[in-house]
């Protein structure tokens, strides 16, 4: 009985991974048949269709979250989201055109969630609905662009739009990682990492986050692309929050990015990080504040990674080149030496791992269905290239493959994986020396080694100031009189691009990988920075703002304290 | 390593083994343990322990924790899009520090200090499941935030009182109402219903759309909901109290002709799933709704504003009374003057209602208003309204006279005394959905004397009509498919041929019910009907009315407009039909 249950089961899963197979595919051709049906008459409106983009997510995740030693929550969830793009006019001058008044229409995609079946008429009616409102999005978008067009300052100096060839490219659908037992095993792990917070009472929060992510991506566009490709990331977040002797709340994280959670540290050694976590935030309850500072800092490679990200890779996204409100930091610098001989920086997101890490930033198309390709931006400080997505610049008519985007938004230039290296490096005591050394000739009592940081932020609007902002969570001083390093906190790390980048004096031999999320225009995308460290001559720290928070009257609650009162 | 789909078979092959029967339970016998304990030992702990030396030590808490499930399954235009079980946990607390007489309560602290945004309140939100200490940090994190903010409110109310000494509009009112001890435990319930079934019934109603290409969109959806509501306090009073619910949705989209968006929808509540229609009747629905599509089309001029006598026939005369005593000014709800130390005003006023009005005439004089809480079923109709207990543990009274012979005599309270209603009659209720209690009526019975046939106030309706120079008079008469109540519909009866028209157009119901006439009633049925209803919508607090089944009110207004919905453009591209392959 066992032998023909066990038999019929198997015959049941290859033929429902056989149906699946054809059903994937038969995606694909729905898709092609919906956007046929559309582009024959789209394209003969009085405002023509030239090009339409057809995608379907299917995203398979598993969430946990526990804090203080309790699961809070804990689930598997599927969605499958179809998002339409229709782009009017033609590759010269379409509705996402600049307009003299200076906005920059992007293209804006509709989305409407699907349901699981792979039933034709239901996708299409779906399919057909969505259409319908992205034709006018960008109709609305197009009439403007043709109002626009005998006004002063109407620019047709490059296309709109690059012509890309058709191709198909399928990858098999997954292995499926997401299941049952990772959510009860993960919930064990998360559940018994986060109660290392109840050894200290003035923890406010001490959460641990994981996420695992199984995308399928699947790309139709009328140029004659068929793309289903898959993505798959696996997230680790530990973050505390800790009541300062003083009354403020003090927070430090830490992140664990890999492509599979098998990949992922041992339980043991995260433990050894948290534990080590959890020592340096109680030192930070004692730690003073730190006051306003210019002068020279040592930055570890993840405060340099963010630094680079925020200062020097949103300024080399090609498409903020065309945009009349973007500040341009590098319009003109093309050819010219921007960065310090030795520095070489790259975007790679062909490169899936970085000494066994993950690289976050990786993924074989980009958002518009063009090959990544690895991008050398700067060699030997000299700036060489740009990002690009499929909308040209001036100079730039090919995308690169980094036209990069969240589910729903359309693709602008991004970031992907960052590859700071240097020729010439130093190890950890020589850069100390140059720092202290540094702060003598500066006359300063001591400088900053900025170790830890939780992000950046960046502006490059031509109407404000373009500082940068980067955000540390362990932060010391580290004294030219010879004095053991001081912890200090609440301080965050300012300046101008221009500034900073001939401030940098020298780079570490530690590269390490800091995988994060960049939210910009086409909203939030994984990058991944891999960077050495660096010192810099001189940096700017502003203070963060304060949070008080007040000490609770009794004892958190929790097996150990109510034991103990 | 299984495929991505391998979790599909697992519940398909769940599916074979234990059929398509699903229970739907709030919590098991196990996890009350757990969250009662948990209730139990934090509130034990905040009244004995929250005794800062420079603070006024809380004399009140009460802790509620709301915990269920819910299912919900959803499919379009034939296709189940959802079909899944969420858990839905809330919690909330009272606290009040000074003591029954005087308290942090009753109080506008326009210069409250207390910053209630804590920065670490997000981290500490209710587990999904049941876990003693994360619930305990719940409720012990805001029992800290709220005993903070009690005491700066209670310090500033003192202040303000001795600075406006004597002007106090509440001088000599009790803050809040003592109670003792009360224990009302009910089970939580198992609620069982084949989720198989019930998706396919729902494809089958949302694909019946699909039969004609003028439909772009169309949906079927069913909710069931378990919930239980613990409420523990510092008295002694334990209450479970369980809650089930279920509803069953249809709407669906088409073009009119102008290439506007036309969306029409029938909904079906029920606090069992006996009360929710069979498949016929929605099969039936889905037909009305597919027939006032079509007819809607093609936009008849709207009609222009009416202003004159209404007729309200069957339940949605229950609708006319619901709104009169519950909604806008001058409710039946008692609310007392919240003293402030705002400088330029003495007081402000918390909420509007009859309270002025106690043995004055509110009403006409030939109608009683009562509300029997106590009532388990009408002419064999279980009532929804029904409850022994209240929210806060008050036993309400079997009937409470609220208007005698037009006059106001009682209002609906909790445990705030007002300056006409001292004592708590037991009107706090627990909102199905929510874990915030409300004050509304459990089953408000209308009485009429005098009343008169169906054909004497249509013939009256008319006439009032006519005297008034009208050319239409309004009736507004509920649509009900097999036995369930769906919506009202409003017809206007043109005074020379008596022809009735179906208003197809939005309608908005202008009359503010300012009830300051009490001769707008022009007359009513001497028989009654009973609705059960939902005192808030979004709570889902349940309530029934026991009213004429025929008023006719001497003045509403309406406003009708346009029911289309977005989109201006007609579809450039033609539906895309396909042949099914079955």
């Amino acid at each position: 009985m066992r032998i023909i249950s066990s038999i019929l089961t198997g015959i049941l899963i290859i033929v429902f991974i056989q149906n699946q197979c054809i059903a994937q595919s038969s995606l694909i051709r729905i898709m092609k048949a919906e956007m046929e049906h559309e582009m024959n008459s789209l394209s003969k409106q009085e405002y023509p269709a030239y090009f339409m983009e057809y995608k379907i997510f299917d995203q398979y995740s598993l969430g946990i979250q526990a804090s203080f030693g309790s699961v809070l929550t804990a689930n598997i969830d599927s969605s499958r989201s179809f998002t339409a793009a229709v782009r009017l006019g033609s590759y010269k001058m379409d509705n996402t055109h600049a307009l003299p008044e200076g906005s920059n229409p992007m293209l804006e995609p509709s989305q409407v969630m699907l349901p699981w079946t792979y039933d034709e008429q239901i996708l299409r009616l779906e399919m057909w609905n969505a259409t319908a409102y992205a034709y006018e999005r960008s109709k609305d978008q197009y009439k403007q662009v043709l109002d626009a067009r005998d006004d002063e300052g109407f620019k047709q100096d490059v296309d709109d739009f690059t012509k890309a060839d058709a191709l198909v490219y399928y990858e098999e659908v997954p292995e499926s990682i997401i299941n049952k037992s990772l959510l009860d095993e993960w919930k064990l792990k998360c559940s018994s990492l986060s109660s290392q917070f109840l050894e200290d009472t003035s923890f406010m929060a001490g959460t641990v986050f994981f996420a695992t992510n199984q995308n399928r991506q699947h790309l139709v566009t009328s140029e004659g692309q068929e793309i289903s490709q898959n993505k798959q990331s696996c997230m680790l977040m530990i973050m505390g929050l800790i009541r300062t002797t003083d009354n403020q709340l003090a927070v430090d994280m830490l992140t664990y990015s890999v492509n599979d959670p098998s990949e992922l540290k041992s339980i043991e050694n995260i433990r050894i990080d948290l534990q080590q976590m959890i020592t340096r935030m109680k030192l930070m309850k004692d730690a003073p504040i730190a006051q306003p500072y210019s002068g020279p800092a040592l930055l570890s490679p993840q405060a340099a990674g963010v630094f680079f990200h925020e200062i020097f890779g949103h300024r080399v996204e090609g498409h903020r080149l065309a945009d009349m409100n973007d500040s341009q930091t590098f319009g003109d610098k093309l050819g010219k030496t921007v960065l310090p001989k030795y520095i070489s920086i790259s975007f790679d997101p062909t490169s899936k791992d970085y000494k066994g890490q993950h690289l976050t930033g990786s993924y074989k198309y980009d958002d518009e269905g063009i090959l990544a390709k690895k991008v050398k931006v700067v060699e030997n400080g000299v700036l060489q290239d740009f990002l690009m997505s499929r909308k040209p610049v001036k100079g730039f008519n090919q995308s690169n493959g980094h036209g990069r985007a969240m589910i729903g938004s359309g693709a602008v230039s991004r970031q992907s994986n960052m590859i700071v290296e240097s020729e010439k490096t130093y190890n950890e005591a020589e850069l100390r020396k140059k720092l202290i050394s540094e702060c003598k000739r500066q006359k300063k009592e001591y400088g900053y080694y900025f170790k830890q940081v939780s992000g950046g932020l960046t502006l490059n609007s031509v109407y404000m100031a373009n500082v940068f902002t980067v955000f540390p969570t362990e932060i010391y001083r580290v004294y030219a009189d010879g004095r053991p390093d001081e912890m200090v906190r609440q301080v965050s790390l300012i300046g101008t691009p221009l500034t900073m980048f001939s401030e940098i004096e020298a780079a570490g031999d530690d590269s390490e990988l800091f995988p994060g999320f960049c939210g910009a225009e086409s909203g939030s995308i994984p990058v991944t920075i891999v960077c050495p460290s660096f010192f810099v001559k001189k940096i700017e720290t502003q203070k963060t703002p304060e949070f008080h928070v007040e000490k609770p009257f009794l004892v958190q609650p929790s097996a150990t304290t109510i034991s103990s009162n | 390593m299984k495929s991505l789909f391998n979790i599909a078979i697992t519940f398909f092959c769940l599916g074979i083994t234990f059929g398509s029967y699903a229970q739907l339970t709030s919590i098991n016998p196990e996890e009350e343990k757990i969250v009662t304990s948990a209730l139990k030992d934090e509130l034990f702990r905040s009244f004995h322990q929250l005794n800062d030396t420079d603070m006024q030590k809380p004399f009140f808490i009460a802790y509620t924790l709301l915990w269920g499930k819910e299912y919900r399954c959803g499919a379009k235009m034939g296709t189940v899009y959802y079909d899944r079980f969420d858990p839905n946990n809330a919690g909330t607390l009272r606290l009040m520090v000074g003591n029954y007489e005087l308290n942090d309560e009753n109080f506008n602290d326009t210069e409250s200090n207390y910053n209630s945004a804590s920065a670490f309140r997000q981290f500490t939100t209710l587990p999904q499941e049941a876990d003693y200490w994360a619930i305990r940090r719940y409720f012990w994190q805001m029992s800290d935030e709220v005993y903070r903010s009690a005491n700066d409110h209670y310090k500033h109310k003192i202040e303000a009182i001795n600075r406006k000494a004597g002007n106090n509009p509440n001088e000599g009112l009790r803050d809040f109402n003592p109670s003792t001890a009360v224990t009302n435990i009910k089970a939580p319930e198992v609620i069982e219903f084949d989720r198989q079934k019930m998706s396919s019934l729902l494809k089958k109603l949302s694909g019946i759309f699909l039969e004609d290409t003028v439909f772009i969109d169309s949906e079927a959806t069913f909710n069931a909901r378990n919930y239980m509501t613990y409420y523990y306090n510092t008295e002694g009073t334990v209450l479970h109290h369980p809650y089930t619910s279920f509803s069953i949705n249809l709407s669906a989209n088409c073009f009119d002709v102008n290439g506007s968006t036309l969306i029409e929808s029938i909904g079906f509540n029920g606090l069992t799933m006996n009360e929710l229609p069979g498949e016929d009747e929605l099969v039936q629905a889905c037909q009305l709704i597919k027939t006032r599509l079509l007819n809607n089309r093609i936009p008849d001029t709207i009609p222009e504003d009416y202003s004159g006598p209404v007729l309200y026939e069957g339940v949605s005369s229950a609708d006319y009374f619901r709104k009169y005593f519950f909604e806008g000014t001058n409710t039946l709800i008692a609310s007392r003057e919240v003293f402030s130390n705002e400088n330029r005003t003495l007081a402000v006023k918390q909420n509007d209602s009859d309270e002025q009005k106690y043995n004055k005439r509110i009403f006409s004089k030939d109608l009683t208003v009562l509300d029997c809480p106590s009532l388990k079923q009408f002419q064999g109709t279980p009532l929804y309204g029904y409850y022994p207990m209240d929210a806060e543990g008050i036993a309400p009274p079997d009937t409470l006279l609220l208007v005698e012979n037009g006059v106001l005599k009682n209002m609906l309270n909790n445990r705030i005394p007002t300056p006409n209603q001292q004592v708590p009659n037991g009107h706090s209720r627990f909102g199905g959905l929510s874990v915030n209690d409300q004050v509304a009526p459990g089953v408000l019975v209308v009485n009429a004397k005098n009343g008169k046939s169906k054909e004497e106030l249509r013939k009256m309706l008319l006439e009032e009509a006519e005297d008034r120079n009208l050319e239409y008079a309004m009736i507004v008469r509920p649509l009900f498919i097999g036995k369930n109540y769906c919506s009202n519909q409003y017809f206007l009866v043109k005074i020379a041929d008596q022809s009735e028209r179906l208003i197809k157009e939005d309608i908005s119901d202008n009359d503010s019910y300012m009830k300051t006439q009490t001769d707008r009633l022009l007359g009513f049925s001497s028989t009654q009907i009973v609705k059960n209803d939902f005192y808030s919508y979004l709570q889902e607090l349940p309530v029934s009315f026991i009213v004429p089944d025929a008023v006719l009110v001497e003045n509403g207004n309406f406003r009708f407009s346009s029911n289309s919905q977005y989109g201006t453009e007609k579809r450039l591209v033609p539906y895309p039909t396909i042949k099914k392959v079955n």
